[in-house]
């Protein structure tokens, strides 16, 4: 995992010293929770409590809020479009010649909520990973018998994500040295070209050193995952505390207990 | 002597129909330090991955210590032939050092206890115990290469390939790495490496191996590197303490010295004789 995360997971709080298999189960259990809340009180408060622990772990907010910033990009253009695509009661309309476009009251509800359900999910992610190390989640994985193939394509993606990343960079460095323009808008076809090849450039070489990496493997005796799949031995001594599961169930039962107020009608 | 890998009527071609070995016959023998030199595309590469079964030979045979590679010994020969790859990031994939240098020996079915004691000892060999619980991106490309190394040594193969191995390191890091290469040997194994550069051949091997468009054009002796019809064909150049001694016709019967020691020996002799 990158330096940041890293770094926070070397800390030591009570949370820090959680189990990895509560952590993660528990972590599970709110995502799964909070997202089958429907009112927006009760997933901001969701979020909001996460908010807090993260802090009382000692993650500074303002890189976190960054580092969502470039999360929503993406659910960003997912939200975006709701309100155009649900039926309901129009709020906008625009007429362009014979084709008419317009937005819903459902559908920016439907919007918002997608929105705090991502946001929450998000933060919970951040959450495990800033308070446990990569390697002890992927141990995780692995004790709570997760197919071999899962965790290890995790892993795989984790591990050379930097070595593609590298790659990039270089490759951009290596186009800027011979003129060109990073700045340049994509509507220009030129432009839009470059693109493209530097990608398509990118898909082939992972591809080859994905080859490559396999190849490597199998020279290190490797058989496939499930002939000799587990290359790392699980200690089995290591049982799970009583107060481990106790602080678990305190994680999980809070969004629970929001979930009972609104099913119950007291929120939302 | 004894060989421990036999190449006979070599033929490798790949899926474009690129030829890339045609009919190459090898003896390496055991406990030597093997320089395979070529150009870029010779077919280097691919004839070290035989050594390794990672390919296996269409036409003609490939031996490892009197062991056929073929599709049923391959995992056998893996465990006697250990493969450094160019590229240290295409070798290690795991999240800390000590992890990825186990990877080997956990594929070879060995106990806990043992693999821990060869890690240990892979580490300590190349000389990086230090970053036993370190992640290996967080490494420089120096320390990544041991890494790979240790990957390898950790399965104890009496036979080490390695390709390319000096590309891109600092002079500090070639230098440690000449060291560990140094080591090896002493202690029996037999290093082959593929290589372009004819300095780092001329200091290192006791053995040379000259391969040209999929072919073996010379083997020998290291005098095979300031063979003039040699250099020319395969595209390569004299050593450069070679090229300054071209410089001065020898009055001598020897032959032009190649590797530093022997041009100080000789200069110190050219200067008395001049006295």
């Amino acid at each position: 995992m990158n330096n940041f995360f890293e770094q926070l997971s070397n800390k030591q709080t009570i949370i820090h010293e959680l189990d990895t298999r509560v952590k993660i189960i528990s972590v599970v259990g709110f995502i799964l929770i909070s997202s089958s809340l429907q009112s927006f009180l009760g997933l901001a408060v969701g979020a909001a409590f996460l908010m807090i622990v993260l802090k009382l772990v000692g993650t500074p907010i303002s890189p976190i809020l960054r580092r969502l910033a470039w999360i929503l990009v993406f659910g960003g253009a997912l939200i975006a479009l709701f309100p155009f695509i649900t039926p309901g009661k129009e709020i906008l309309a625009w007429q362009l010649g014979t084709l008419k476009i317009s937005a819903t009251q459902e559908g920016v509800d439907k919007a918002i909520l997608l929105f705090l359900r991502l946001l929450s999910a998000v933060l919970a992610v951040t959450l495990l990973n800033a308070t446990t190390g990569f390697r002890e989640v992927i141990n995780g994985f692995r004790k709570l018998h997760m197919p071999n193939i899962l965790v290890s394509i995790i892993e795989f993606t984790v591990r050379y994500f930097f070595v593609l990343g590298d790659e990039l960079t270089r490759m951009k460095l290596a186009r800027k040295a011979r003129g060109y323009d990073l700045n340049q808008s994509i509507i220009n076809r030129k432009a839009l070209m470059t693109i493209t090849q530097l990608i398509a450039v990118l898909f082939i070489r992972s591809m080859e050193r994905a080859e490559r990496v396999y190849c490597a493997m199998l020279a290190r005796g490797y058989g496939g995952v499930g002939s000799n799949g587990e290359h790392r031995p699980v200690k089995r001594s290591e049982r799970v505390q009583m107060a481990d599961i106790l602080w678990g169930i305190g994680f999980v039962c809070f969004t629970l207990s929001i979930k009972l107020l609104e099913a119950g009608g007291i929120i939302g | 002597m004894v060989n421990c890998i036999e190449v006979r009527d070599l033929f490798f071609s790949y899926e474009d129909g690129t030829q890339a070995l045609k009919g190459i016959n090898l003896d390496i023998e055991k406990s030597t330090r093997v320089a395979i030199l070529g150009p870029n595309g010779a077919g280097k590469s691919t004839l070290l991955l035989h050594f390794n079964a990672l390919n296996l030979p269409q036409a003609g045979n490939v031996y490892v210590e009197d062991l056929e590679v073929t599709k049923k010994t391959e995992k056998l020969v893996r465990t006697k032939v250990g493969m450094v790859f160019q590229d240290p990031d295409d070798q290690i994939f795991s999240m800390t050092v000590r992890e990825d240098v186990s990877f080997g020996p956990l594929n070879m079915g060995l106990s806990p206890e043992e693999v821990q004691a060869r890690v240990d000892s892979a580490l300590k060999a190349v000389r990086i115990e230090d970053l036993a619980e370190k992640a290996p991106y967080h490494l420089s490309y120096g320390q990544k290469k041991r890494v790979a190394i240790a990957g390898v040594l950790s399965m104890s193969p009496d036979i080490i390939i390695l390709d390319e191995p000096f590309a891109y390191l600092d002079p500090r890091g070639k230098c440690s790495l000449l060291e560990i290469l140094d080591d090896l040997s002493q202690k029996g194994k037999t290093v082959v490496i593929a290589t372009h550069d004819v300095d780092l051949a001329a200091e290192w091997a006791n053995r040379i191996v000259v391969i040209q468009n999929g072919k073996v054009l010379a083997e020998g002796d290291k005098s095979i590197l300031i063979d003039p019809i040699v250099i020319e064909q395969a595209d390569l150049e004299f050593p450069t303490v070679t090229k300054i001694f071209l410089e001065f016709p020898s009055h001598e019967r020897e032959r032009f010295p190649m590797t530093i020691k022997e041009a100080i020996t000789r200069i110190k002799r050219m200067s008395n004789y001049y006295r």
